[in-house]
């Protein structure tokens, strides 16, 4: 994905910390539904990825007269949403392995007669069945188009833990997914 | 090596292509409203910082502010020693001795005048 550089980002924050209105929207209209669906991936829940989007913009509001020109907006945000998002899950009670619905068996019938909500469905139980530090980097490679430095920085960890994280989730995606993954496999 | 990278690729290619057929989520309008109305908000109740730098547009603040904690200083030195040190030698010193001095040499003068017009 191509993020604006920081620069542009930066006067465009500069812009809403004297109160532009014009540059606000275009913020929002820019990132608001990457972070909710961000927030959506790690939480599975689009009330708590609304809550958090909500809170992630709210201190961005408060930190535009401070901004400074290091890194886009976008990674700030993910940076943000993400320690919201942990912040949230461990706050949780756990929760059973089993309370997680079960993708759908591929020897229950054929791959053809899994539809579209069905499979997307599974994506989602097989991604929320993730550990969570697994899932966020899952998330920001493979969905928000990341590469393994920007997601070592979103995290807090170094790349080599990203890789081992990238791998692990994406073995265990794997193995929950197989009937899907190999109907996909054999569309592209 | 190659061919490890292009398979590689390809895998990552797959997964991202598997991913993106999970459910679409989107802000709804009504986040989206809460989320411009906020951006009024922080504005007003952070504007300490911008109403001082509209009464001091000229850089940091800390040169004013010393100068006028500097001032405030001085002045209260000056108002607790200097009027009465002052006050105190005008009334004790200067004023009754001088005035006392001119009002006698005055008086010597008239009475002087008044014995030399009595001998004519």
């Amino acid at each position: 994905m191509n993020d604006p550089s920081p620069q542009s980002d930066a006067a465009l924050i500069r812009r809403i910390g004297d109160g532009d209105g014009v540059a606000t929207r275009l913020v929002v209209d820019r990132y608001l539904d990457r972070i909710v669906a961000y927030g959506y991936r790690m939480l599975g829940d689009v009330a708590e990825a609304e809550d958090v989007a909500q809170e992630a913009f709210l201190r961005l509001w408060r930190q535009a007269p401070r901004w400074r020109a290091d890194a886009p907006v976008i990674h700030w945000l993910h940076k943000v949403t993400y320690n919201l998002c942990i912040d949230r899950l461990r706050k949780r009670t756990p929760v059973s392995i089993e309370t997680v619905p079960e993708p759908r068996d591929s020897a229950i019938g054929p791959a053809g007669e899994i539809h579209r909500s069905q499979l997307s469905a599974a994506i989602d139980a097989a991604i929320q069945a993730l550990p969570e530090r697994q899932r966020a980097a899952v998330v920001f490679v493979h969905q928000e188009g990341l590469n393994n430095i920007q997601t070592a920085e979103a995290m807090g960890v170094s790349v080599e833990a990203v890789e081992s994280l990238l791998a692990r989730g994406r073995r265990a995606l794997r193995a929950s997914l197989a009937a899907v993954y190999a109907e996909t496999k054999g569309d592209v | 090596m190659v061919q490890d990278n292009q398979k590689n690729d390809a895998e990552l290619e797959e997964f991202n292509a598997l991913l993106r057929q999970a459910t679409p989520v989107l802000a709804s309008p009504e986040l989206k409203a809460r989320v411009l109305a906020a951006a009024d908000t922080p504005g007003k109740t952070t504007s300490i910082g911008s109403v001082l730098h509209q009464l001091w547009p000229f850089g940091s603040l800390w040169r004013p502010a010393a100068g006028l904690a500097a001032a405030a200083c001085f002045g209260v030195v000056v108002g607790l020693i200097g009027p009465a040190g002052i006050g105190g030698s005008i009334a004790q010193d200067t004023l009754p001795t001088g005035l006392g001095e001119d009002v006698l040499s005055i008086a010597s003068v008239l009475t002087t005048g008044e014995d030399q017009a009595d001998d004519f």
